[in-house]
């Protein structure tokens, strides 16, 4: 079966994806801080990659850089609520863009698996 | 087998393996994110040789004419002589004119001894023949063999106060570039579109370029310039700027100071209720071009995305200036 990368029409659709989840991210009071002062176009490549990982896509995204990228933020404060609110974004983003709700369920537990590398657990 | 050099060192790769990846394995540290295609950060430069479309497929017509593309979504059929971006030819140059304009700029116009296949929007790098380096963006057409750079002089600068007291005319100097994507793009932008260029300073030397480049390709959509600057002294182009919007239906200008008294400008920043004014349709459908000091570039960037403008539609350049040296 085809990927919901591959479903959505690959990396020019991740994309237009990566720009409304990152739009919605940016607009959320909770998150909003966590990104003050950084370099957007860095940031939309990350969001990028981390889409076309979660999307089922072709990526080199590993546990370890999943709890290196993410061990500064932890020490911030960033944990379950934080990432709960990301993965509904990601829901909403592809709900917006037609994803049926079985295939985005596929890619809320692709997240769910990174969860504890996320959060340094 | 394809031979691929870098470096001047020759590397054999896999007919139809992926470049990336056959670097990384050789030991070449390229700089590399996603490898797919998205996050561009692997981008180098064919110097010769033929890449695979799918290697270009998400550059600009730009960027692709200068050799750009990305080994990660390379799959290697030919020989290829690749480089970094940075691998990009010097050419040398000599100083055409200095010519003081209003305010605080200088027009700094080069005679190349060679070509400098540039796209205006672009910026390339002014080197002194002792080794000093910097940036600035391209203000004239291709074509003629020649530069022309607005050269905003800053307190301390060391290029900028020897371009202002120091330079002579025939002073040899050397220029790398270009660089930068913040161009026209007939490609990307159909002709009708509306285009926003917004720029405080010397930010208006690519705007310039850009619009007259846009005009040149025959675009027809609206064309809004807008100009920031501290007040009107700064309002450097204005004359010319006038000049272009009276001479084309489809072009606007308008001017913003921040203080003093203004017969031409608005004083109100130029910022983004500013933009939204001079908006023609809904702020998304249009292409904006943004030019001048990253503080400026970047919170208008940030504000326009979140407004709803997609990222790829807003191009933009920000000018760093370089830090003070240490005594």
């Amino acid at each position: 079966m085809a990927s919901v990368y591959e479903q959505l029409g690959g990396a020019p659709a991740i994309q237009a994806a990566t720009e409304i989840f990152y739009r919605k991210v940016l607009q959320d009071e909770t998150l909003a801080p966590y990104f003050d002062g950084i370099d957007m176009d860095a940031q939309i490549a990350k969001q990028a990659s981390f889409l076309t990982m979660v999307t089922g896509g072709p990526n080199s995204y590993t546990g370890r850089d999943m709890r290196s990228a993410h061990a500064k933020l932890v020490a911030r404060g960033v944990g379950d609520r934080h990432f709960d609110l990301v993965v509904q974004y990601l829901g909403e983003t592809l709900s917006e863009l037609g994803v049926p709700g079985e295939l985005i369920k596929v890619v809320a537990d692709t997240a769910e698996s990174v969860r504890n590398d996320v959060l340094n657990r | 087998m394809p031979t691929v050099v870098y470096r001047d060192q020759r590397h054999s790769v896999a007919a139809g393996g992926n470049l990336l990846s056959a670097l990384l394995e050789v030991g070449v540290n390229v700089s590399h994110g996603c490898r797919s295609g998205v996050c561009r950060s692997c981008t180098m430069v064919v110097l010769d040789g033929t890449v695979p479309a799918a290697s270009q497929a998400d550059l600009t017509a730009a960027e692709r004419g200068q050799g750009l593309f990305l080994p990660c979504q390379c799959a290697v059929q030919d020989d290829l002589v690749i480089g970094d971006v940075s691998d990009r030819l010097e050419v040398g140059a000599h100083i055409a004119s200095i010519d003081r304009m209003r305010s605080r700029v200088i027009r700094l116009r080069l005679a190349l001894d060679g070509e400098l296949d540039f796209v205006p929007g672009q910026f390339a790098t002014l080197i002194r023949a002792d080794g000093l380096a910097r940036s600035y963006s391209i203000a004239n057409q291709p074509g003629a063999r020649s530069l022309e750079f607005h050269v905003g002089v800053v307190a301390g600068g060391r290029m900028s106060e020897w371009v202002q007291t120091g330079a002579r005319e025939g002073d040899a100097v050397r220029v790398r570039g270009p660089y930068g994507r913040c161009c026209y793009d007939p490609e990307a932008v159909a002709s009708d579109a509306p285009l926003l260029l917004a720029g405080v300073g010397t930010g208006l030397a690519p705007l310039w370029g850009i619009a007259n480049d846009a005009l040149a390709r025959g675009h027809t959509g609206p064309i809004a310039i807008l100009h920031g600057a501290r007040n009107e002294e700064g309002l450097y182009l204005d004359a010319e700027l006038t000049n272009l919007a009276l001479g084309h239906e489809n072009v606007e200008y308008r001017a913003f100071v921040l203080e003093g008294a203004s017969d031409s400008a608005q004083r109100r920043p130029l910022d983004l209720n500013a933009i939204k004014d001079c908006a023609t349709q809904p702020l998304a459908a249009h292409t904006i071009y943004l030019c001048g000091a990253p503080e400026f570039v970047q919170g208008l960037r940030r504000k326009l995305f979140l407004a709803g403008c997609s990222l790829s539609r807003i191009l933009a350049d920000a000018f760093v200036t370089a830090s003070a040296p240490t005594p």
